[in-house]
């Protein structure tokens, strides 16, 4: 095992990385106490110091992701709203349709339907990163929760063995290069987009332009990369 | 704000004792992986498997291509000789879509708008199937306690599973989509053989069909369609009675345009011509029959010139029909459902009593290219696998007025047209008893009449549970909705029923479910141990196992023999009835016993042309609807984006319509629907036609909502004395879905 006080700035940069993800696999997960919790005190520093190593500087929208949620003196009453938005945003929507539907393949596919071929290929990146999906995982691979939270383990693993097992390093570099330039970069504004345009909740909103940045800021740094 | 990067590195090694130091975000376990990889099913990305359709009930085998994790393709599976012959049709080949759908339903619902109706958002949130159970058992039992079981309303099947829960919870109140689907011919059928509606038909071995609107190839239900293209072949003559230009018309020797209603007539005086020319099946009718002196007596009265004013049909035509029928062997009646003969004329069951008396007149039941009762391998019963006592089911009387009918009620089967007055008495007056709770299972309110009662009527209970594919009509009315195992998913065997004219099994070696669908019969079992009732559940995995092992085969036996067993060979004729005389009997005693006339006989049809409503309705189904349900398929849905008025040239001039006009129309029901206009020969001047499965109105079906408009707002609903009016000669209680009169106006 390494001492990660004695490595240098892109392992800090990496962690930081981790942590936003993580962070957004969360808010984008079905609302639980879990999500409340995640805007604690220490989980929320911890994702603002990530936020601004990263050279962003959005803390007015984490302040209002945050306020939202303490207007609600009883946390079950933001609970609840934040699960008929969730379900309308990402499961069932009336009127006329799932606003957002949380998967890669509507957005990368000719079909706008679950399970297209962008589906299999971040299944197989799945498999190649040496994880399956969880058995109590119940939904098709290619879920914003499940996406967001790949590349939080791809990167924390780097950070893990760095300098240990180079090889392994490596190929989880390698793994996370294509997952991100080939498949989320590609969709996750997409996907965005709609729920910043038409979340009625606020938290979504933010949580969903915080995101954005983000990804636009992945997006560039992949870039850099190759 | 800076952050230097002391601070950061002090943040991220907080609470951090060893030498992994990362923020705490990171430490908790994966939410979305196994850190090894599961693998559920040996090649889950690229496998080819033969899969028993699920669309419709002709079950054709199919093979089912998937590539990628995702279905790509289904077409025919080869092995399969009685369902698709080697063929998929459109809707069997489109199935994989539903599956896909992003408005599919995935977890269980609760509504959180305490108010219901067409325009209200539901609120949907997910819960958990433990919340679900949970909350559904405690409303039952709520309601048992209160009100007693019969407060308790399942609008199901009567398939296994339904009718388990129907006898635990003990209530009478089951129903389901028979009256508007076969429950006429059924009884029918029962009351001339003693035995319940046969299923096949050996159409390839017959030399003459007749049809009265019988357009099994218009729906494309492949076990019948196969059949008919195959005697068309083999140079069978076919001749077609229907009010309208069907597919099996258009291919057809012979279509005659009979007024609606009115094949009684026609079929009563072929049998008259038969009978007094003498060129029956002497043999036959002599070995199996009883009855034939009175009923040579009886149809004296109906000749063919008396037939030919009341159905357009000339006496020459009629004539001449009934010897070609009479003479060319085999012959053949074909019916299913929707025909003239199914529920959907008040004179329907005498029409189908009297089809069974035509096809016994020429041999053709139990015979080489007649009618067939499905042959069945022998495999132990669900009472034998797993018998119970229920409780003494105390109250009997039926919300429906079911239990007035006794005839029905000794089949077991369910009604519906009368249910939301049923309801809305019981509900609003408690009239016989209160109703609370109801549970639906795939039970489209679009496809009955009236669809309006029955809305207003669910949305005045206490609470509904609906579970569904998708989110459909009736699911909008819902407080928990659950959803439903699609059959491109499920893994098991299928017994043939339709046009098993040997025993065949099928399996069933799906995908697995998506998200967190549950089958109907693990949702029964999910109440019943939620309710207390645990003694009643069912290991329905291994009554299947079972069943297989009976007739000594498995999965395994099924994967590895192209996914069919059968037992090929033609079907030997087995002549035994269950009728007291243990013959077909041409005069019915279990009619007679229970108050009816015993022979059939004519009965005019309810509704006839006005000055308000001068058209007769005529519905119509398209190749690639199966009932309402495939309207959220964007490829079907472009193939005809909404249904048409179909109307005869002559007609369309007298009205001012032009082609790709708009009329409106109207019924006594006093909805108006307005209707995209065609203009075709292919129906009687004095007659409309339109297409079934159109109209959704569910805002969460995102291409089927608002396309075109559902002909059951035109058919009105009857009250039980209006059923009680006609029950002495239409013991059925059918629906009557076509006979109504319509007014067209130019929009």
């Amino acid at each position: 095992m390494v001492d990660k006080r004695d490595t240098g700035y892109a392992m800090e940069l990496g962690t930081a990385r981790a942590v936003v993800y993580r962070f957004l696999a969360r808010c984008f997960s079905y609302p639980d106490k879990e999500l409340l919790s995640l805007f604690d005190r220490t989980r929320i520093e911890e994702f603002l110091q990530s936020w601004h190593l990263l050279g962003m500087d959005e803390k007015e929208e984490v302040s209002t992701a945050s306020r939202w949620l303490k207007e609600f003196c009883e946390p079950g009453t933001a609970l609840l709203e934040l699960e008929k938005e969730y379900t309308r945003l990402f499961i069932a929507a009336y009127p006329n349709k799932v606003v957002a539907p949380p998967y890669s393949s509507v957005y990368l596919g000719d079909s706008r339907q679950v399970w297209g071929a962008s589906t299999a290929q971040v299944a197989r990146l799945y498999e190649a990163a040496g994880l399956g999906m969880n058995e109590n995982f119940h939904d098709v691979p290619d879920h914003i929760a499940a996406e967001l939270e790949f590349a939080s383990y791809l990167i924390a693993e780097q950070q893990k063995h760095n300098g240990t097992e180079a090889d392994k390093t490596r190929e989880m570099a390698s793994i996370e290069r294509k997952f991100l330039t080939e498949h989320l970069c590609k969709w996750a504004t997409l996907f965005l987009s709609r729920v910043a345009e038409y979340s009625k909740v606020d938290f979504y909103r933010v949580i969903a332009r915080l995101a954005q940045k983000f990804i636009d800021y992945e997006s560039k740094q992949a870039q850099t990369l190759e | 704000m800076q952050i230097s990067r002391r601070d950061f590195l002090k943040v991220a090694s907080a609470g951090a004792a060893g030498a992994i130091v990362f923020p705490s975000i990171l430490d908790g376990e994966l939410k979305a992986f196994a850190r090894e990889p599961v693998k559920s099913k040996p090649n889950v990305w690229d496998r080819v498997f033969h899969h028993a359709c699920g669309v419709c009930d002709s079950v054709c085998g199919t093979t089912v291509y998937v590539k990628d994790g995702r279905i790509k393709w289904i077409e025919d599976n080869p092995a399969d000789g009685l369902g698709g012959w080697g063929k998929a049709c459109v809707k069997g080949s489109s199935a994989m879509r539903h599956v896909y759908d992003p408005d599919r339903l995935k977890w269980p619902l609760k509504r959180t708008n305490p108010r219901k109706g067409k325009n209200e958002d539901p609120g949907w949130v997910k819960i958990s199937w433990e919340e679900a159970f949970g909350t559904i058992a405690r409303k039952f039992n709520e309601s048992i306690e209160q009100y007693g079981p019969q407060s308790i309303v399942l609008l199901t099947r009567t398939k296994e599973p339904d009718t388990r829960l129907q006898k635990a919870i003990g209530t009478p109140n089951i129903t389901n989509h028979v009256d508007t689907c076969f429950i006429t011919p059924q009884l029918a059928w029962l009351a001339a053989t003693g035995k319940a509606r046969p299923w096949c038909v050996d159409l390839q071995n017959a030399r003459y069909i007749l049809s009265f609107g019988w357009d099994m190839p218009g729906k494309s239900k492949l076990c019948y369609y196969q059949p008919f293209f195959a005697a068309k072949d083999n140079g069978a003559k076919i001749v077609v009675f229907d009010p309208r230009m069907s597919m099996a018309a258009a291919k057809a020797d012979e279509w005659i345009p009979i007024k609606p209603g009115t094949d009684l007539a026609v079929v009563l005086a072929m049998i008259n011509v038969i009978i007094s020319e003498g060129i029956y099946d002497k043999e036959y009718v002599d070995k199996y029959t009883t009855g034939l002196d009175k009923l040579a007596e009886h149809v004296k009265q109906y000749t063919p010139e008396w037939a030919a004013q009341i159905s357009d049909v000339p006496a020459s035509d009629i004539v001449r029909i009934a010897r070609e029928f009479a003479t060319t062997k085999p012959a053949v009646i074909p019916t299913h459902k929707r025909d003239a003969g199914g529920p959907n004329y008040a004179n329907s069951f005498h029409l189908a009593l009297a089809e069974v008396a035509l096809s016994a007149l020429v041999g053709s039941i139990e015979q080489r290219g007649g009618i067939f009762w499905p042959r069945q391998p022998k495999v132990r019963s669900l009472d034998e696998f797993a018998p119970v006592k229920f409780p003494e089911m105390k109250e009997k009387r039926r919300i429906d007025g079911l239990h007035l009918f006794p005839l029905i009620t000794s089949t077991r089967l369910g009604n519906f047209s009368d249910f939301a007055y049923g309801l809305c008495a019981a509900i609003e007056k408690g009239d016989p008893y209160p109703v609370k709770v109801a549970l639906a299972n795939q039970y489209s309110i679009l496809s009955f009449p009236n669809p309006d009662h029955v809305i207003k009527a669910l949305c005045k209970l206490d609470f509904l549970v609906v579970v569904d594919i998708l989110p459909g009509e009736t699911a909008q009315l819902a407080d928990i909705l659950l959803p439903d195992v699609h059959f491109l998913e499920k893994e098991g065997a299928e017994i043939r029923s339709y046009q098993a004219l040997w025993p065949q099994v099928e399996m069933r070696d799906g995908i697995g479910t998506l998200w967190e669908e549950k089958g109907w019969s693990s949702i029964v079992n999910g109440i019943l141990e939620a309710m207390g009732k645990a003694e009643f559940k069912v290991d329905w995995k291994g009554l299947e196992e079972a069943q297989l092992e009976d007739i000594g085969i498995s999965m395994d036996y099924l994967r590895s023999h192209n996914g069919i067993w059968e037992d090929k060979k033609e079907p030997t004729p087995n002549l035994t009835f269950n009728t007291p005389s243990k013959k077909i009997e041409f005069y019915s005693s279990m009619l007679e016993k229970g108050g009816y006339e015993p022979l059939p006989t004519w009965h005019d049809k309810l509704a006839h042309p006005s000055e308000e409503y001068p058209f007769y309705l005529l519905i119509t189904r398209n190749p690639w609807a199966r009932h309402g349900k495939l309207g959220n398929d964007p490829i079907l849905m472009e193939i005809q984006p909404s249904n048409f008025l179909h109307i005869h040239p002559d007609a369309a001039a007298r009205l001012g319509l032009k082609e790709g006009g708009c009329a409106l129309v109207t019924s006594r029901t006093g909805k108006t629907l307005k209707m995209p206009v065609h203009i075709t020969r292919s129906v009687r001047p004095d007659c409309v036609a339109t297409e079934h499965g159109y109209g959704h109105w569910s805002k969460e079906l995102r291409y089927a909502v608002g396309c075109g408009t559902n002909e059951g707002d035109l058919i009105p609903d009857m009250t039980i004395e209006e059923h009680l009016s006609k029950k002495s000669y239409d013991p059925a209680m059918s629906a009557c879905c076509s006979d109504v009169c319509v007014g067209v106006r130019k929009a």
